[in-house]
């Protein structure tokens, strides 16, 4: 530091941005890098005493520096680019002053074709090696443009070895160490490849069945190029493009050289493709006698591919594909409708038409679609990949993702541990029956494996939800929330409603409500069987924010988000002796909604006894709104002796409600 | 230098109550008391936040249920409402959600802006809150503020004052000013300040044992402040994560910091963030900024010929 002392100004401002670039780099520092260390006081001062530029000063002042005179820095050598590195002797010893390292560009890029190789497992395209260095911070400073010279210079150079042009495909390299042919792509790489393979496949398959049952080849439709694309897992991004496959199609039918051609029928829809050099004499477009055989072929056609029952669009699907099965009545829903026969609840099938026996069964329905299935064997598979499909659908309308992140959310901690053994029951027994379902061998194949992936999905949200943290005051909970909903009947819901829903008033006849109200409140199916029924607390909570006053309103708010579906009040209680009083007045929110005995006599405590007045006047609202004993004796009380006028007022308010007035308060 | 990992030490958030935040204290809860409004403004990472976030937790401390003139606050972050295009209900609701939880859906639709503001109050009544910072206001559009304003006239009305603060920067003041009836009703506005060289110091001292023991008269300690302070331009919600970041690195070297070791620290961001936004651009769809393609610019070279020295050189 001494002889720095002795330095001129210039001299030792370079000397102390060296100092700052080595400290920062941790090794010996470049003459850029030194310049761009300097603060701007720092570069004034260079540049004021020196006439040259800034990198011949800095330079100039460096060697200076280094004179064995001075001592006060070194050289640890030069990088490849030919740039002379300098470090500090007070900062770094010379045995750390490791020098920055560069390569070349083509060095790069060979190893980064390297890198595609390995992870690719085959030859790459100039696209591949493109794609492979974007988003890798280490291939960042390489344009596409200089990889592109950087691969050709490379490959004349001979560290990368070319394999043959290979149809429409572009050159394909390897590193040189390696034999191009062990790298040959394993599929397609383009998508008209793809295409083109997969109706080469199809084609094939066509000209054996026809073989088969002496009849000549039928065409190959776009839908059918769709599915064995499909099934031949290809992962080009055209695949998801609504037309991509029709377009890919027209592409080959019409290039300067064709290899397939287009079949064109006025009177159908759909397109039809066959290899080029096919004429129209050499298919087959034929049908068949009755509707009803039709569709019971469809069915058994569409089932044994799918390897399941199928929907009426699948049908559909696969009318389609071969023309010869295209119902005569276009109606498709009506002819089918006139060859099903149903499986009832007790696995019986119910004939639903005297006259069509034993064509099609339907049996059951998933998210509304009715599901079809040929009679015969099979049929207990068909009915268990129903029951699935039902259950899968069950644990999608869980949302069971969605809830454990809205747990998070909950205010009251012991309604969220609540919530959380509720789902974690759901789960079970979602994960139950499936096993069940595996055993019996109801479910086999690859929906068993569904199943099972399905299964391992539930059980980890049923792990996730046991493990829910057991909150302060949550130890004397029950381990099993209630699971019983309570409801209404329609006539309940009817005369409670009535007062203050003027559509329900117009009604004459109860049944009329289901179709007023099934998209806006959960009906459950009572446990002995019967009508679905209205779960109360959600009838509750839509009438109160459909046609409550504030408090109702305010109140249902409150609890809504906080409840989701759980019904067991009991984990509400812990809640409203809360500290905080936010707490306190979500629990008062849910108590007025989740209805119980016990719930009503805490309402009625927090109306009496809670030292904020917000908290008094909702518990009072909510201990009236659920019908608690006296809660009207007890207004008129607090409407006079309350300490807080705000709160007289407004129990004076609740005192003088009648009936259906307290919704509106 | 690319040893072991050294993980940070876990810090808690100290609060330094600085004349500043007790300024805007002061200044705003002087206008709370008739429902007045008030608009904070300054530069990002000048405590705006910090201070409403400190009053809003001094405020809810000293309510006791048993004082009429004791109240409660609310301090939230607007985000990802639309700046332009927003109706007056969206902002009646973002104040919903952060003070009586979520609106549901259907009440939104249902109920025209002055109901869903009367049903806020009523919410805002039963929790006795009277004070609410709106933070990043600059993010919401003037129909959104006119929405709040909306708010507060409803609560005056139904005899339950209500203040809200502004809090924010971008175009901030210019939009509050645009409408006579938002700007009429703003009867305080707080400006924030960077910290001057002798705060900045003081800040230093309270933020880090190693400044407090400063000594004004050396010059070398006077640079290294006057070095944080112009980098930072007296910004305090920069200059505390630079100092974690030298601590952390002191965590490493050891030793105490001196000015070479700020520049230090201060450089291996800077450098890398400078190479980072040139990197950026000049990948970005192959373009420079000019609009020329990376390959078509030739390398500067530098400069040739014998090195002349104006103020003579110690060479020989």
């Amino acid at each position: 530091m001494n002889a720095s002392r002795e330095l001129k100004p210039a001299h030792a401002a370079v000397l102390r941005a060296l100092e700052v670039a080595n400290t920062a780099l941790g090794r010996a520092a470049t003459g850029e890098e030194i310049i761009e260390a300097m603060s701007p006081e720092e570069r004034q001062l260079v540049a004021s005493s020196y006439k040259n530029s800034m990198p011949t000063a800095v330079t100039h002042v460096l060697e200076l520096l280094t004179a064995p005179a001075r001592g006060l820095i070194f050289s640890p050598g030069i990088t490849s680019s030919r740039r002379r590195c300098f470090a500090s002797k007070r900062i770094l010893r010379p045995e750390d002053a490791g020098l920055p390292e560069v390569v070349t560009v083509r060095e790069r890029v060979v190893v980064l074709v390297r890198h595609a190789v390995r992870e690719l497992g085959r030859a790459v395209r100039l696209t591949d090696i493109v794609a492979f260095a974007d988003g890798r911070p280490e291939y960042a400073r390489l344009t596409p443009a200089m990889i592109e010279n950087a691969v050709k210079q490379a490959h004349s150079k001979g560290e990368l070895a070319v394999l043959a042009m290979r149809g429409n495909l572009r050159n394909l390299y390897v590193p040189a160490e390696l034999n191009p042919a062990d790298y040959a792509p394993p599929k397609p790489l383009s998508w008209l490849e793809w295409v083109r393979a997969a109706l080469d496949s199809l084609w094939d398959e066509h000209v054996q069945e026809a073989r088969e049952q002496g009849r000549l080849p039928r065409p190959v439709t776009t839908r059918q190029v769709r599915a064995r694309l499909l099934e031949m897992g290809c992962d080009d991004p055209k695949m998801t493009k609504t037309a991509g496959v029709v377009s890919a199609l027209f592409d080959l039918s019409e290039n300067n050289t064709p290899t397939i051609r287009r079949i064109c029928r006025r009177s159908r829809k759909s397109l039809f493709w066959c290899p080029a050099g096919i004429g129209d004499l050499e298919l087959d477009l034929n049908a068949y006698a009755t509707d009803a055989e039709r569709i019971g072929v469809t069915v058994a056609r569409a089932a044994a591919r799918l390897e399941r029952p199928v929907t009426l669009r699948e049908i559909e699907a696969e009318m389609e594909a071969d023309p010869s099965l295209r119902v005569k009545n276009p109606a498709t829903f009506k002819a089918l409708n006139s060859a099903v026969e149903y499986v009832g609840r007790d696995g019986r099938i119910k004939p639903q038409r005297e006259y069509a026996p034993g064509v099609v069964l339907s049996v059951g329905r998933v998210r509304g679609r009715a599901l079809y299935y040929p009679p015969g064997r099979g049929v207990d598979q068909a009915l268990g990949y129903v029951e699935f499909r039902q259950l899968e659908q069950q644990w999608k309308d869980l949302r069971a993702d969605e809830q454990l992140y809205d747990l998070q959310g909950c205010r009251l901690p012991t309604v969220a541990l609540g919530r959380a053994r509720f789902l974690a029951w759901q789960s079970r027994y979602i994960v139950g029956r499936l096993r069940g379902m595996i055993a019996s061998s109801e479910l086999v194949g690859q929906w068993a494996d569904e199943a099972e992936t399905l299964i391992d999905r539930v059980d980890a949200v049923a792990e996730q939800a046991g493990k829910w943290p057991t909150p302060v005051g949550g130890q004397a909970l029950p381990e099993h929330p209630i699971t019983v909903v309570p409801t209404f009947t329609k006539d309940e819901l009817r005369e409670l409603l009535r007062p203050i829903y003027p559509t329900i008033r117009r009604l004459e006849r109860a049944y009329k409500i289901t179709s007023l109200l099934i998209t806006r409140i959960r009906r459950i199916a009572p446990f002995l069987g019967g009508y679905l029924q209205y779960d109360r607390t959600d009838t509750l909570l839509f009438a109160a924010r459909r046609f409550g006053g504030r408090e109702c309103v305010f109140l249902a708010g409150l609890a809504a988000p906080e409840i989701g579906m759980l019904r067991d009040a009991s984990f509400i209680f812990p809640a409203a002796e809360a500290a905080d009083p936010d707490m306190r007045l979500v629990a008062v929110a849910c108590m007025a909604f989740v209805w119980s005995e016990e719930g009503n006599k805490l309402l009625k405590k927090r109306a009496m006894t809670d030292n904020e007045p917000g908290i008094r006047q909702s518990a009072l609202w909510a201990a009236s709104f659920a019908g608690a004993d006296m809660a009207h004796e007890l207004a008129t009380v607090m409407a006079k002796h309350d300490e807080s006028a705000e709160v007289r007022e407004f129990a004076a308010q609740v005192a003088a409600a009648e009936g259906a007035e307290i919704w509106l308060l | 230098m690319a040893g072991t990992l050294q993980f940070p030490k876990a810090s808690q958030q100290v609060i330094i109550e600085t004349a500043m935040m007790r300024r805007a204290a002061n200044r705003t809860l002087a206008v709370v008391g008739g429902g007045g409004m008030a608009a904070w403004f300054g530069r990002a990472r000048l405590g705006k936040s910090i201070t409403a976030n400190w009053l809003t937790a001094e405020i809810n401390r000293r309510f006791d249920t048993t004082d009429p003139d004791t109240f409660r606050a609310i301090h939230y972050e607007v985000g990802g409402m639309p700046k332009t295009g927003g109706t007056m209900k969206s902002g009646i609701r973002s104040i919903y959600h952060a003070c009586a939880g979520r609106l549901d859906q259907a009440t939104y639709l249902q109920l025209p802006a002055e109901a869903l503001a009367g049903q806020l109050v009523h919410g805002l009544r039963r929790k006795h809150i009277r004070l609410i910072f709106v933070d990043e206001a600059g993010c919401l559009s003037l129909e959104a503020i006119r929405g709040m304003v909306l708010l507060r006239d409803v609560a005056e009305l139904e005899h339950h004052p209500l203040s809200i603060v502004f809090v924010g920067m971008d175009d901030l003041p210019a939009k509050l000013c645009e409408l006579p009836q938002i700007e009429l009703r703003l009867h305080e506005w707080v400006y924030f300040e960077p910290y001057n060289l002798d705060e900045t110091w003081a800040l230093l001292a309270e933020l880090h044992p190693f400044f407090a023991g400063l000594d004004g008269r050396k010059r070398e300690h006077q640079e290294m402040v006057s070095f944080i302070h112009e980098t930072f331009g007296g910004v305090i919600g920069e200059i505390v994560p630079y100092l974690r970041k030298v601590d952390h690195r002191l965590r490493e070297l050891g030793g105490e910091p001196d000015l070479t070791l700020l520049r230090a620290v201060h450089l291996s961001t800077q450098r890398d963030k400078t190479r980072a936004i040139q990197d950026a651009r000049l990948r970005y769809k192959g373009k420079l900024p000019d609009g020329t393609t990376a390959g078509s610019v030739q390398p500067q070279k530098p400069a040739k010929g014998r090195l002349r020295v104006q103020k003579g050189d110690d060479a020989a």
